[in-house]
C-alpha cells in the first residue's frame, strides 16, 4: 500500500499512465476518485434510506394505517389549561398544537431572560475577590450543573405543591383567621400556582403606552446623535442634555402629536391633564400637583445618575422615567383587581385571575437556575479570556473604570461570551421538553402527548414535533452564525 | 462500548423476526410464554409484591390464558404499560395481548387496529373529592381544578361533560396515578377523576379513606376489556374463551378448588365441554383439550378473582355481576 | 520583575564590620548606621488571618455588605438543612408513619426530619432496578471492571491511580461480598485478594502494561454485555472474534487477486470483502455458529439427561408427581427425533407447494410470493386479495401459509428444546429488570463508546472535500443536535420499529439504546471537529508531504493528537449524557428516577418525597462532579503537553 514511486515497477519502466479513461482510474486517480466515491455514497445512501421509507410503509400497511395529517383538522376534544390564544375542547388538533407551542416559547422566554440575569450576577460575584461570595457562587454552580435537569424540575414542583398553601388555606373560618394570607395583599401563593392581579386600564393608558414608545425611539435617535457630536467634536455629548431630553421629549412630543390628532390617539387622556391640574388647584388639593412635579423632578435625578450608572445597560431604565411621569400626571389611570377565593380558585372580579400555574413556575424556575449555572461559568470565561493588559492599557489611556469595563472589557469579552450564551438559550428552549414531567402543556405535551395518544397517530405527531424543535434550532444557529459574521467582519 | 455485541443482539432478533410472523397463538406457543401488558401499577388491577410477582384483576386474566394454553399460569411475562405505550407496544408485537383497564371505542377498535375480546370490566369514570370541600354533586364543581391521568378516555368524557353543563374547569394533566395521588393529597386539585374502580382503588390505599367522598355521579361509560391485534382471530379467540370459561365456571359454581372433581362428574354438558371432558372445543381452538380447566385453575373463576383483588378495595360487582344475578356479565355457550 | 517590598527585606541582618585598614569607622559618623535595622514585623493587620479576613471579606463597603448578606443567608439556612438532614433525621423504620413516631419520641412532638429509612430499605432498587438479588455481583463486578478498561482508552497516566482506586474498591467490596458468607478459604482469599494485587502489580509497571490493558478494554464491551445481561456464552465470544474473521477474509482476497490485479485494487477489494463479511458475520454467522454450538452441546447432554431421568423413573421411592414429571420429559427428549422427521417432511411439503402458483388478477405468481406479498398487509387488504383468487387458489394458498406456519412453529419449539439444554453460559437476566443506577450507567457507557466511531466518522465528514458527504454529515448533525433528547426517545418508544423490517422487534431498552447512542454522536462529532480544527494547518500538509494517503494521515498524524484535544469535551458530552439518561424514565424505564414512582406508590411511604429525589440528586452529583473534575484535570494535563 505505502509503495513509493520509485519502487514502483511502472515507473521504473518509464511508460507513463495512458490519458485515455481506465475502469480503475475511477480509485486511483484523484480527479475522478471523489466523485466516484460521492456516486457511490450517494447510492448507498438512497439505498438505505429507501430501506427504511419502504420498511415503513410495510409496517403501516400491516397495521392498516396510512400517512396523513387530516388529523391535525378533526376537534381535539380535550381541554388545555394554559392557553395564550383562544382554545376549547371543540377546536382542531393543530390550534392545541399552536397551544402549546406558543406555551413553548413562553417559558423558553421567560427562561432566557432569567438564566441570563442569574448567570450574569452568579459568573460576576464567581469572580469576586470576596471570598465567601464567590465560592458560594461556585457551590451553587457545582451543585446545580451535576444533577439532571429533570430531576431539578420534579423538586421544584414538589416543593411547590408541597410548601405552598392550598386555595382553601385562604379562606376565613368562622372562628379563627385564615392560615394563609395573600403576600402584600396583592398576590396569593397556592400550592396551584401564583394569582396575580389584573391590571384594568382606563382611559388615558394608551398615552402612557405611547410615551413609553416615544422614548424607545428617542433612545435610539439619542444614541444616533451621540456619536454624530462625538465625531464632530471629539468630546461626549453632555449627559445631562441628553437625559433631560429623553425625559422631557417625549411628553413635548406626545403633546404635540395629540394637538394634531386629538381624538383618536389619545381617547381623552390628554384632555385630562388640564381638568386634574385644574380641578388640584381649584380644589386646594395640592397632593396631584405635587405627585406630577415631584415625579418629573425625581425622573430627572435618576435620569441623570442612571447615565452616569456604571453599566450602560442601567440606562434603558430612563426609557420608563417618562411613562411614569405621564402616568402620574394623568391621574394614575390603572388600577388592579387584587385575587380573591372565590369557590375553589382564586378570581380577580368575575374574571380569572391572572395565573401563573405551578407547572409553570417549577419549569421556569428549574430551567433558569439549571441554565444560569452554565451561563455564569461561560460569562466567568468571558471575562477572564481577556488579558489583564487591556485594562491596563485603558487605564493608562486615563479611562474611568466604568468606562473601561463599557467600552473596553465588554466588547471583547461579548464576543467570547455572546455564542456560547445562545446555544445556552437553545439548550433551555430544548429542555423545555420536560415540560411533561409537571404536566405544563408545552408543544411536547399537546402534539406529542395527548393529541398522539388520542389520535394515534405516532409518525406525524412525533415528526411535527421534531420539525419544531428544528426549525427553533435552526433559526437559532443562524443567528450564532450571523453573530460570528458580523464580529468577524469588525475584527479587521 | 456494546454496541458490537448489540449488532450481534440486533442479528439475532432479526433473525428471530424472520421466524416470527405466523399467528400469534403459534409465536405464543414456540416461545413458550404470553406477554402480557398490563398497567404499571393500579391497586386492585395490576401490581406487584414484595418478590416483583405480578398480581390482580387484569393480571389474573393473563395468567388464566397463560393456563389455557400451556396448563402453567406461570409461563406469562409482563410489561408495564403506560397510558402512552400500551398501543404502540401492542400494535409493534411487544405484547401478545393488552390486559390493561382499556375502554373499547370505536376509534380505537376500528381506527388504531384492534380487537377488543370482551368486557372483563363494565366500569364509568366518576370523581373523588375531599369530604371538606362540602360538594355533594359533580353539578356543582364550576371552576374546579381537576387531577386527571393523560392519554386515556378520561380527559376526552371530562371536556364533554363539563362543556355540555356549562361550567368551566381547570385540568391539571399528569402522567401516572401515583403521581395524581401526590397532587390530590396535596391539596394541588380539588377533584380527581378517572374510572370509578379506580377511584376506589386509589380511595382505599389512602392514610383516612373517610376524608374523602366518589361523588355519584358516573359521566361515562367505560368497558374494559382485553384486546390483541387485529386480523388475529385465532389467537384474540384464545383469549375471549379463556375469559367466557371464567364466566361460565362462575355461572355454574366451577371453582379453582373444586375443578378437578367437575371433570370427574361434569354438572351439566356445558361444563363438560368447557372441561375437555366432552367435545372438541380445545382442538377448535388449537389449545389442550383441557384448557378451560386449567385457565381456572390458574386464579379461580371470574367472580373468585374479582373477590381475592377487587373486593377488599371496597368496589362492589355492580353490573358486574352474572346475567343471572342481574348483572352484564354473560358467556355465550361452550358448543 | 519588579521587586516586592518582600525582597528588600529579605535575607539575615547583616552586621557591617569596620574594614580593619580604615582609619575612621562608620560609628565614628553620628549619621551612618553601624548596623542594618532588623527588620520590623509588619504594621498590624497587614498580614495573618486578619489580612485575609479584611481582603477577602471586607475590602470595601459593598463586598463587606454582600458578606454579611451571604452569612446571614448561610446562618438562617444551614441549621435548618443540618437538622432535616442529619439531626433529626431517622435511618431506620418501616413506614413513614413509623418514622415520625420516632421523630416526635427522639427529637420532640412535631419535629420533623428526613426519614432517610426509605432510602436505606429501597437501596438496591435504586442501584439495579428489578435486578435479580442474588445475581446482583454480576453487574457489580462489571462495574468494577471498567475502571481497568477505562484506563488506556482516557488516559495513560491516569491508569495508576484508576489501577489502586480498582485494588481499594475491589478489595472492600469483596470483603463485604464474599468473607462473612463463605469463611475463608483459598479460593476466596485469591479472589479478593489476587485481583487488587495484580491491578497494584501493574500501576507499577504501566507502559508494558498499558497495551495489556488496551487489550482489556477491547474485550471490556463483550465481558461486560455477558456479565450483566448473562445468557449463553458463545455469542460475546464470537462477536469478539469478528477482527479475525475480518483478519482471514482480508488476508485470504488479498492473497488470491494481488498477482492479477495489482496491490492497490486487490487491497481496496480486500478491504471492501473483509467489510462485507464483518457484516455477515454479525448479521447472521454470529447466530447461526451460536445455534449450531449449542446444538451440539445439547446433543451430548440429553443423552445424560434421558440417562438421569430414566434412574428417576427408575427409582422406587421417587414421588408420583416427579416420576410423572420424569416421564413426561423423557418421552418430550426422546420425541425430538420424530420432530426433527417432522419438520423435514413439512419442509418438503413446503418446497413442493412453492413449485406452485396461483393465478392473481394482475396475472400469474409463484405461491409463495403470494402469501409473503399479498397477504402479508392489513386484515381488509389480505381478505380482499384471497377473495380475489379462485377456491383452488385459495386452497393452495391457504395450505402453503398453514405448512410454513408449523414449520416455522415446530423448528422453534424443537430449538426452545435445544436451547434449554445446550446452554453453556449463566443464568440469562432480560432487559426488562434492568433498571436503577445501573441502567443509568449502561446507557451512560453505551452511548459515549457506540458514538466515539460514529462521531469520528461524522466528523471527519464533515470536514471532508466531498460536498455530498460534508452534506450529508451537516444534516445528520444539525439535526439530531437540533431536536430535545426527549423527542429522540419518544421515537425509540413508539416509532423505531415502523422503520425496521416488518415483524421485527426488539426490546425497549436495546431500542432507547441505539437513539441515546446515535445523539451522542452528533456532541461527540461537534467535540472531534473543535479538536480537528484546532490543530495547525501544518499537520495536514506534513501528512500530505509523507506521502501518505487520506487513511494513513489520519490515522498516523491528525485523529491521535485531534482526539486527545476533544478528549475533555467528550468527557463533559459523558456527563450531559449520564444525567440526560434520567429522561427514560419519562418513556416508562425504571432508572432511578423511574424507580421512585412506584415506590411512592407504597402505602406504607406514601407522603414522602423530599428524601428520594435529595438522594437521586446525591448519587448523580457524586458521580458527575467527580467526572468533571477529572475532566478538568485531563485539561490541564493536555494544556501542558501542547505548551
Amino acid at each position: 500500500m505505502a509503495t513509493t514511486e520509485a519502487a514502483d515497477p511502472r515507473f521504473a519502466k518509464g511508460d507513463r499512465p495512458e490519458p485515455s479513461f481506465r475502469i480503475e482510474m475511477l480509485w486511483t486517480d484523484a480527479r475522478y476518485r471523489s466523485l466516484f466515491l460521492q456516486i457511490i455514497a450517494f447510492i448507498l445512501l438512497m439505498l438505505a434510506v429507501g430501506w427504511l421509507v419502504n420498511n415503513t410503509i410495510q409496517n403501516l400497511g400491516r397495521l392498516g394505517k396510512d400517512f396523513n395529517f387530516g388529523f391535525l383538522f378533526t376537534e381535539a376534544n380535550y381541554d388545555i389549561n394554559q392557553r395564550l390564544i383562544s382554545y376549547d375542547s371543540q377546536s382542531p388538533n393543530w390550534q392545541a398544537a399552536l397551544v402549546g407551542i406558543l406555551n413553548t416559547l413562553l417559558v423558553a422566554a421567560m427562561g432566557c431572560i432569567a438564566c441570563t440575569v442569574i448567570g450574569v450576577i452568579a459568573g460576576v460575584l464567581r469572580l469576586s475577590k470576596n471570598w465567601v461570595v464567590s465560592k458560594l457562587m461556585l457551590v451553587y454552580i457545582e451543585a446545580v450543573r451535576n444533577v439532571p435537569v429533570l430531576l431539578q424540575i420534579l423538586l421544584w414542583y414538589a416543593v411547590f405543591i408541597e410548601a405552598l398553601p392550598k386555595p382553601s388555606a385562604f379562606r376565613a373560618k368562622a372562628d379563627a383567621e385564615p392560615e394563609a394570607t395573600l403576600w402584600f395583599d396583592m398576590i396569593a401563593a397556592t400550592n396551584r400556582g401564583f394569582y396575580l392581579p389584573r391590571p384594568v386600564f382606563e382611559q388615558g393608558m394608551t398615552l402612557v403606552g405611547l410615551t413609553v414608545l416615544a422614548s424607545i425611539v428617542l433612545l435610539f435617535v439619542f444614541n444616533w446623535a451621540r456619536k454624530n457630536y462625538q465625531n464632530a467634536y471629539g468630546a461626549e455629548m453632555p449627559g445631562a442634555m441628553i437625559a433631560l431630553a429623553m425625559l422631557f421629549a417625549p411628553v413635548a412630543g406626545l403633546a404635540i402629536v395629540s394637538l394634531l390628532f386629538p381624538v383618536a390617539l389619545i381617547e381623552g387622556g390628554l384632555a385630562q391633564i388640564p381638568a386634574n391640574l385644574g380641578a388640584a388647584i381649584g380644589a386646594q388639593e395640592f397632593a396631584l400637583l405635587a405627585k406630577a412635579a415631584g415625579a418629573v423632578l425625581v425622573g430627572a435625578l435618576i435620569g441623570l445618575v442612571l447615565w452616569r450608572a456604571p453599566i450602560s445597560s442601567m440606562r434603558v431604565l430612563i426609557l420608563f422615567l417618562p411613562g411614569v411621569a405621564v402616568y402620574y400626571l394623568l391621574g394614575e389611570p390603572m388600577t388592579w383587581i387584587y385575587p380573591e377565593l372565590k369557590g375553589f380558585n382564586f378570581m380577580a372580579g368575575d374574571d380569572a385571575a391572572i395565573y401563573a400555574r405551578n407547572s409553570l413556575m417549577a419549569l421556569w424556575l428549574a430551567l433558569s437556575v439549571y441554565t444560569g449555572a452554565f451561563v455564569a461559568e461561560i460569562v466567568r470565561g468571558g471575562i477572564v479570556a481577556i488579558p489583564k493588559g487591556q485594562t491596563e492599557a485603558a487605564a493608562a489611556l486615563g479611562l474611568r473604570a466604568n468606562r473601561i469595563m463599557s467600552l473596553v472589557i465588554l466588547p471583547q469579552a461579548l464576543r467570547v461570551i455572546i455564542p456560547p450564551q445562545i446555544s445556552q438559550y437553545l439548550n433551555l428552549t430544548k429542555n423545555s421538553s420536560l415540560a411533561i414531567a409537571v404536566g405544563y402543556m408545552d408543544a411536547t405535551g399537546t402534539l406529542g402527548g395527548i393529541t398522539l395518544n388520542q389520535t394515534g397517530r405516532e409518525m406525524e405527531c412525533i415528526l411535527l414535533l421534531m420539525a419544531f424543535y428544528l426549525a427553533i434550532s435552526l433559526t437559532i444557529s443562524a443567528v450564532i452564525n450571523w453573530f460570528n459574521e458580523r464580529v468577524k467582519l469588525k475584527e479587521r | 462500548m456494546k454496541t458490537s455485541i448489540l449488532i450481534g443482539t440486533v442479528a439475532a432478533g432479526a433473525l428471530a423476526a424472520g421466524l416470527a410472523g405466523a399467528g400469534t397463538l403459534d409465536d405464543v406457543k414456540a416461545k413458550g410464554f404470553v406477554q402480557c401488558g398490563v398497567t404499571t401499577g393500579l391497586a386492585g388491577f395490576a401490581f406487584t409484591d414484595d418478590a416483583g410477582d405480578w398480581h390482580g384483576f387484569d393480571v389474573a386474566l393473563c395468567r388464566a390464558v397463560a393456563g389455557a394454553v400451556f396448563g402453567d399460569a406461570n409461563a406469562v411475562k409482563f410489561t408495564p404499560t403506560t397510558g402512552k405505550t400500551r398501543f404502540t407496544a401492542l400494535a409493534s408485537g411487544e405484547i401478545d395481548v393488552l390486559a390493561r383497564n382499556t375502554t373499547w371505542t370505536l376509534s380505537r377498535d376500528v381506527d388504531l387496529g384492534f380487537d377488543f375480546l370482551a368486557v372483563n370490566y363494565y366500569d364509568g369514570q366518576g370523581f373523588m373529592v375531599p369530604t371538606s370541600l362540602g360538594v355533594s354533586s359533580a353539578k356543582e364543581l364550576d371552576g374546579a381544578t381537576v387531577c386527571i391521568q393523560t392519554g386515556t378516555t378520561t380527559e376526552l368524557n371530562l371536556a364533554d361533560f363539563f362543556r355540555v353543563n356549562g361550567m368551566s374547569y381547570e385540568p391539571l394533566p399528569i402522567e401516572t396515578n401515583s403521581e395524581a395521588q401526590q397532587n390530590y393529597l396535596a391539596g394541588a386539585c380539588d377533584v380527581y377523576t378517572t374510572d370509578a374502580s379506580g377511584l376506589a382503588a386509589t380511595k382505599a390505599t389512602f392514610e383516612n379513606p373517610d376524608d374523602h367522598m366518589v361523588l355519584p355521579e358516573i359521566i361515562s361509560k367505560e368497558p374494559l376489556g382485553p384486546l390483541v391485534r387485529e386480523g388475529d382471530e385465532k389467537w384474540g379467540d384464545v383469549v375471549k374463551w379463556t375469559y367466557f370459561a371464567l364466566l361460565t365456571a362462575e355461572e355454574y359454581g366451577v371453582t379453582a378448588a373444586n375443578v378437578d372433581e367437575m371433570i370427574a362428574n361434569p354438572p351439566n354438558p356445558d361444563v363438560a365441554r368447557m372441561l375437555g371432558v366432552e367435545g372438541n372445543m380445545g382442538e377448535m381452538l388449537g389449545l389442550p383439550a383441557d384448557f378451560g380447566a386449567h385457565a381456572i385453575k390458574a386464579g379461580g373463576n371470574y367472580g373468585e378473582i374479582f373477590e381475592a383483588y377487587l373486593t377488599p378495595l371496597g368496589i362492589s360487582r355492580g353490573l358486574n355481576k352474572l346475567y343471572t344475578e342481574g348483572g352484564l356479565q354473560y358467556a355465550p355457550p361452550f358448543r | 520583575m519588579t521587586q516586592g517590598p518582600d525582597a528588600e527585606h529579605s535575607g539575615d541582618p547583616v552586621v557591617v564590620t569596620s574594614a580593619p585598614t580604615a582609619t575612621r569607622v562608620a560609628s565614628d559618623y553620628a549619621f551612618v548606621a553601624e548596623g542594618q535595622i532588623p527588620p520590623a514585623p509588619p504594621p498590624p493587620g497587614s498580614s495573618g488571618p486578619l489580612l485575609w479576613v479584611r481582603e477577602n471579606l471586607f475590602p470595601d463597603l459593598l463586598n463587606a455588605t454582600l458578606t454579611l448578606i451571604t452569612i446571614a443567608l448561610l446562618v438562617w439556612m444551614l441549621p435548618g438543612i443540618y437538622q432535616w438532614a442529619i439531626g433529626h433525621a431517622i435511618l431506620d423504620a418501616n413506614s413513614l408513619d413509623e418514622c415520625r413516631q420516632r421523630m416526635d419520641e427522639l427529637y420532640g412532638e412535631g419535629e420533623r426530619g428526613a426519614c432517610w429509612a426509605i432510602i436505606n430499605e429501597r437501596i438496591q432498587q435504586f442501584l439495579y432496578g428489578r435486578y435479580p438479588e442474588e445475581l446482583r455481583w454480576r453487574p457489580t463486578l462489571a462495574f468494577l471492571l471498567l475502571f481497568p478498561a477505562a484506563a488506556p482508552v482516557l488516559f495513560s497516566r491516569p491508569a495508576q491511580p484508576i489501577l489502586v482506586f480498582f485494588a481499594v474498591v475491589w478489595a472492600v467490596w469483596g470483603f463485604s461480598a464474599w468473607w462473612p458468607d463463605e469463611g475463608f478459604d483459598a479460593m476466596t482469599a485469591a479472589l479478593i485478594l489476587g485481583p487488587p494485587l495484580i491491578a497494584l502489580g501493574l500501576a507499577r509497571i504501566i507502559p508494558p502494561v498499558r497495551r495489556f490493558l488496551l487489550v482489556f478494554s477491547v474485550l471490556f464491551p463483550a465481558v461486560a454485555y455477558f456479565l450483566i445481561w448473562g445468557g449463553s456464552i458463545w455469542g460475546p465470544i464470537l462477536v469478539v472474534a469478528t477482527p479475525v474473521i475480518a483478519y482471514v477474509v482480508y488476508w485470504l482476497v488479498e492473497r488470491m487477486l494481488d498477482d492479477t490485479l495489482g496491490e492497490e485494487l486487490a487491497n481496496t477489494l480486500a478491504m471492501i470483502a473483509s467489510i462485507f463479511a464483518v457484516a455477515f458475520w454479525l448479521l447472521f454467522g454470529v447466530a447461526a455458529v451460536d445455534e449450531a454450538l449449542t446444538r451440539a452441546v445439547a446433543d451430548t447432554r440429553i443423552p445424560d439427561r434421558v440417562a438421569m431421568l430414566d434412574q428417576v423413573i427408575a427409582d422406587p421411592e421417587a414421588e408420583d408427581a416427579a416420576r410423572a414429571a420424569a416421564r413426561r420429559e423423557r418421552s418430550d427428549l426422546l420425541a425430538l427425533d420424530e420432530q426433527r422427521a417432522e419438520i423435514s417432511g413439512l419442509r418438503l411439503a413446503l418446497e413442493k407447494l412453492s413449485t406452485e402458483s396461483v393465478a392473481t388478477p394482475e396475472g400469474a405468481k409463484p405461491v409463495a410470493d403470494f402469501v409473503h406479498e399479498d397477504l402479508d398487509a392489513s386484515p381488509e387488504l389480505a381478505a380482499a386479495s384471497m377473495q380475489a383468487l379462485s377456491p383452488e387458489d385459495q386452497d393452495l394458498a391457504e395450505a402453503y401459509q398453514t405448512t410454513e406456519s408449523r414449520l416455522i412453529g415446530e423448528q422453534t419449539r424443537i430449538w426452545t428444546i435445544y436451547k434449554n439444554f445446550g446452554r453453556v453460559g449463566i443464568e440469562q437476566v432480560e432487559s426488562a429488570q434492568l433498571g436503577g443506577f445501573l441502567l443509568t450507567l449502561i446507557i451512560g457507557v453505551t452511548a459515549i463508546a457506540g458514538s466515539l466511531p460514529i462521531g469520528i466518522l461524522l466528523a471527519l465528514g464533515r470536514r471532508s472535500g466531498l460536498i455530498f458527504i460534508r452534506m450529508v454529515a451537516v444534516t445528520i448533525i444539525e439535526a439530531i443536535r437540533g431536536v430535545p433528547l426527549i423527542t429522540l426517545l419518544f421515537v425509540a418508544s413508539s416509532l423505531l420499529n415502523y422503520f425496521l423490517p416488518p415483524g421485527t422487534s426488539f426490546d425497549i431498552i436495546l431500542r432507547v439504546l441505539i437513539l441515546v447512542t446515535l445523539f451522542a454522536s452528533a456532541y461527540v462529532a461537534e467535540a472531534i471537529r473543535g479538536g480537528l480544527a484546532a490543530l495547525p494547518k501544518g499537520q495536514y500538509e506534513a501528512g500530505d508531504a509523507m506521502g501518505l494517503t487520506y487513511a494513513q494521515s489520519m490515522r498516523l498524524i491528525i485523529l491521535p493528537q485531534a482526539l486527545k484535544i476533544s478528549i475533555p469535551s467528550i468527557v463533559n458530552i459523558f456527563i450531559g449524557v449520564f444525567k440526560d439518561s434520567t429522561l427514560v424514565s419519562i418513556i416508562g424505564l425504571f432508572d432511578p428516577l423511574g424507580v421512585i414512582a412506584p415506590i411512592l406508590a407504597d402505602s406504607r411511604w406514601q407522603g414522602i418525597y423530599a428524601e428520594t429525589y435529595v438522594f437521586v440528586a446525591a448519587l448523580f452529583f457524586v458521580c458527575c462532579f467527580g467526572m468533571s473534575r477529572y475532566s478538568m484535570y485531563l485539561e490541564r494535563k493536555l494544556k501542558t503537553d501542547h505548551r
